[in-house]
C-alpha cells in the first residue's frame, strides 16, 4: 500500500525517464568508441606510423644517445644511480598508432560500473522525494493521525521505497545491459562474451539492484530525516564534496571507507585505491604510489554500517520529533 | 461515573516550550481541560494563546513538557494506538500530498486503517466531494480541502471529532455548512472539539468553552455559565452623565462612557441604580440591560490584565450543572 504511494507520484515516472535518458547518452558515448575505424581514420593512422617509423630510423641512435648521456649527468648531481629507462627505447610498433576497438567482453564491467552510480543515484532521488514530499507537505501528521506508531511508520515507508528501488534499478539496468549488448553487437564489437563474463555481469547486475533497493531506503530515511527534498539533495550534495571530494583527497586513511570506494567495492566486487607514501630522503622527497586492494566483503560492510547509521539517526529524530 | 466517561478529553498541567533561535518560547502553560463527553466543546483563543499546541498533543503529533493527557481514558500519547480509531482531526490546515487525488489519498487512509472500501465513498458523499474526488488535491478550493479533510476524519466513525479553526478561509456558506456539521456530529452523540478564535462561529454552535490566552485557561465552563459569571452591563441614559458616574462608582460601581450614555458593569439589580441616581435627583430616562455576548467575555479575558493571570486550580471540574463555572478567575493574582 506504501508502494502505491510511491509509485503513484508523477515525479517516479520523470526520474525513470531521466535515468533512461542518461543510458541513452551513455549508449551514445559507447557507440563512438564501439564504432570500427573509419578508411580516413585508419588512412591517418598509418601515415603517423610511417612518420615516426621514419623518425626513429633517422633520429633514434642519437636519441638513445642523448638519454644516456642526459642520465650520466643526473647521476653525477645527485650522486647515485639513476635509471631513465634508455635501453628500452625502441622503434615505434604499429598498434600504439591504431586504437584498440573496445570489445564489450573486456569492458562490460566497468562501463556497468560507472553507469550504475549515476542509476542508483536516481533511484536514491526517489527514495529521498517519496518521502520528503510527505514531511513538506505535512501530509505525515496527517497520516500519524491515523497511525501513530511513529517506528511503524518510519519503517514501512523505508520499505516501501525498498521495494520501488529493487525493480526499478533492475529496470533500468536490463535496458543498460540490453543496451550495451545491441550497441557493440551492431558495430561487431561484442567481442569473446563467454560464459565467465556473462556470470560476472550477472553478479554485478544483481549487486546493482541490491544497491538501488537500499539506496532508496536510505533515500526514504534521510528525507523523513531532514523533510524537503532540496535539503536531503544539498547535504547529499555537500558531503560529497566535502567528505568524499576534498576529505578524502587530504586524507589518504579515509579512502577505504568513503562511498565511492565503498559503492564501486561494492558493485565491482572489490576495487583498490592508491596510497602515495613519501619520505623525505637527503635527495629530496621521493614518493611511492602503492594499490591498495579493497575487498568486497570489506565494502559491504562498510555499506551495512553506513546504511545502519543514517537509519538508526533517524529513528531516534524521528521517534521524539514535533511534527508540523 | 468515573472521570473517564464524563470527559472525553482531559488534560492536567499541560506545558510545552518550543526553542527557537531566540530562546525559548512557553506556547502552553499548565493547562487543565475538561472536556465532556457529547457535545460541542469550543476551544477559544486569540492568535498564538497556544490552541494548535494543545491539539498537536493530543493527537500526540507534539511531546508536551509536562502534564498528563488523558483520551476517553487512555493516557495520551502512549496508548494512542488504541485510541487513536475513536479520534478524528483535523490540524490547522488540511494536510494531503498535493499530487494525489482526493479519493487516492482517502483510499490510502482507510487502507492504513482497515477500513471498509465502501466507506471511502460513503465519506465523499456525505461531504459533498464526489464529483471533484479524482482531481488532484493541489486543484481543490480551500472549501474542498477542508471538507477533504472532514471526509477523512470521517473514515473512523469517530467519538471525538478534533477542528483546529476549520472555517479558516471559508465564505459565510462554508462557514455555515461546517458549522452544521458540527452540531449534527454532536447530536449523533459525538463529541466536537473546535478551536477558533472567532466568537460569532463558536458561541452559536458551542455547549461548553475553554478559553485561553498565552497558553492558560482563562475560563471554562458551559457558554451560560461563562457570559453569565461576567455579569451583565446596563446602559443608563441621564441628563448629567457626568454626576451619575461620579455617583455610581461611589457606590463600587464600574462605570464607562457610552457615547451619550453610561455603561454600568457590576451590578445585578438595575433598579438599584435608578434608585441611587434618583436619590441624588437624576432621573433616568433609559435604562437598558446589555447581555454580555461571548465576545465581551472573551475580549476582556484575552486582554490588558487577564492576559497572563494564572490559571483556574486545575482540580476543580469545569462546567456541569454542579459545579460553578471558574470564568472568574481571572485577576486572582
Ligand atoms: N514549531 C514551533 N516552533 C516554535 N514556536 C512555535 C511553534 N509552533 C508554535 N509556536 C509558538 O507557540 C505559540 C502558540 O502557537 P499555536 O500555534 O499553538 O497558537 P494558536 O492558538 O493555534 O494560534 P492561531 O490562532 O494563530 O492558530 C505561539 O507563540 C507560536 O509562535
Ligand atoms: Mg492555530
Amino acid at each position: 500500500m506504501e508502494v502505491r504511494r510511491i509509485r503513484a507520484r508523477r515525479l517516479v515516472l520523470l526520474v525513470v525517464l531521466a535515468g533512461l535518458g542518461a543510458i541513452a547518452l551513455v549508449l551514445a558515448g559507447t557507440w563512438q568508441s564501439a564504432r570500427p575505424l573509419t578508411d580516413a581514420q585508419i588512412e591517418d593512422a598509418e601515415r603517423q606510423y610511417a612518420f615516426a617509423l621514419e623518425d626513429w630510423e633517422a633520429n633514434g641512435e642519437q636519441m638513445v644517445a642523448d638519454c644516456l648521456e642526459q642520465q650520466e649527468r643526473e647521476s653525477e648531481l645527485t650522486g647515485g644511480p639513476v635509471d631513465f629507462g634508455c635501453e628500452q627505447m625502441g622503434p615505434p610498433q604499429e598498434e600504439w598508432f591504431f586504437p584498440q576497438a573496445n570489445e564489450l567482453a573486456q569492458t562490460f564491467v566497468p562501463l556497468l560500473s560507472s553507469t550504475a552510480t549515476l542509476l542508483v543515484l536516481l533511484v536514491f532521488a526517489i527514495g529521498v522525494t517519496s518521502t520528503a514530499a510527505e514531511m513538506s507537505s505535512g501530509s505525515m501528521s496527517t497520516w500519524l493521525t491515523f497511525v501513530p506508531q511513529r517506528m511503524r511508520v518510519l519503517f514501512s515507508k523505508v520499505g516501501a521505497a525498498v521495494l520501488v528501488g529493487l525493480p526499478l534499478t533492475l529496470l533500468l539496468v536490463l535496458v543498460l545491459v540490453a543496451g550495451l549488448v545491441g550497441v557493440h553487437a551492431a558495430n561487431d564489437a561484442l567481442g569473446d562474451l563467454t560464459g565467465e563474463v556473462w556470470t560476472d555481469v550477472a553478479w554485478t547486475v544483481l549487486r546493482i539492484v541490491l544497491l538501488g533497493g537500499v539506496v532508496a531506503g536510505v533515500g526514504a530515511a534521510l528525507g523523513v530525516l531532514l523533510r524537503h527534498t532540496g535539503v536531503a539533495l544539498g547535504v547529499v550534495l555537500g558531503y560529497a564534496v566535502v567528505v568524499e571530494a576534498i576529505l578524502g583527497s587530504l586524507v589518504t586513511r579515509l579512502q577505504p571507507f568513503l562511498l565511492r570506494t565503498t559503492m564501486t567495492g561494492w558493485i565491482e566486487g572489490g576495487t583498490s585505491y592508491w596510497v602515495n607514501e613519501c619520505t623525505v630522503t637527503e635527495r629530496g622527497t621521493e614518493c611511492m604510489g602503492t594499490e591498495v586492494p579493497v575487498s568486497l566483503l570489506q565494502s559491504s560492510l562498510v555499506l551495512v554500517v553506513a546504511v545502519a547509521v543514517v537509519l538508526g539517526v533517524t529513528a531516534l529524530v524521528f521517534r521524539r520529533r514535533d511534527v508540523g | 461515573m468515573t472521570v473517564a466517561d464524563e470527559y472525553a478529553v482531559v488534560t492536567k498541567d499541560l506545558r510545552k516550550t518550543y526553542r527557537t533561535a531566540r530562546g525559548t518560547r512557553v506556547a502552553v502553560d499548565s493547562l487543565s481541560l475538561r472536556v465532556p463527553v457529547g457535545g460541542v466543546h469550543g476551544f477559544l483563543g486569540p492568535n498564538g494563546s497556544g490552541k494548535t499546541t494543545t491539539i498537536r498533543m493530543l493527537l500526540g503529533l507534539v511531546r508536551a513538557d509536562a502534564g498528563r493527557i488523558r483520551i476517553f481514558g487512555h493516557h495520551v500519547p502512549e496508548a494512542l494506538p488504541e485510541v487513536v480509531g475513536r479520534v478524528g482531526a483535523i490540524v490547522e490546515s488540511p494536510k494531503f500530498l498535493p499530487s494525489f487525488s482526493g479519493r487516492r489519498s482517502l483510499t490510502l487512509l482507510a487502507d492504513a486503517i482497515d477500513a471498509p472500501t465502501g466507506r471511502v465513498d460513503e465519506v465523499l458523499e456525505a461531504t459533498a466531494l464526489r464529483e471533484r474526488a479524482d482531481d488532484a488535491f493541489s486543484a481543490y478550493s480551500l472549501g474542498m480541502k477542508q471538507r477533504l479533510a472532514i471526509a477523512a476524519t470521517l473514515l473512523k466513525r469517530p467519538d471525538l471529532l478534533i477542528f483546529d479553526e476549520p472555517t479558516n478561509g471559508l465564505d459565510p456558506a462554508g462557514i455555515h455548512e461546517i458549522r452544521t456539521t458540527m452540531r449534527r456530529l454532536a447530536d449523533e452523540g459525538r463529541t466536537v472539539l473546535v478551536s477558533s478564535h472567532i466568537l460569532a462561529e463558536v458561541e452559536q454552535v458551542a455547549d461548553t468553552v475553554s478559553i485561553v490566552g498565552r497558553g492558560r485557561l482563562l475560563a471554562t465552563g458551559t457558554v451560560a455559565e461563562v457570559i453569565g459569571d461576567r455579569g451583565g452591563a446596563v446602559r443608563v441614559g441621564v441628563p448629567d452623565p457626568a454626576r451619575a458616574a461620579q455617583v455610581l462608582a461611589a457606590a463600587g460601581l464600574t462605570v464607562r462612557p457610552d457615547g451619550d450614555r453610561l455603561l454600568v458593569e457590576g451590578e445585578r439589580e438595575p433598579g438599584r441604580i435608578t434608585w441611587l441616581l434618583a436619590q441624588q435627583n437624576l432621573w433616568v430616562h433609559e435604562l437598558t440591560p446589555v447581555r454580555a455576548g461571548l465576545e465581551g467575555v472573551f475580549l476582556e479575558l484575552t486582554q490588558g490584565t487577564s492576559l497572563g493571570a494564572p490559571p483556574p486550580d486545575g482540580d476543580a471540574p469545569p462546567g456541569g450543572a454542579a459545579a460553578p463555572s471558574s470564568a472568574a478567575a481571572g485577576g486572582a493574582r
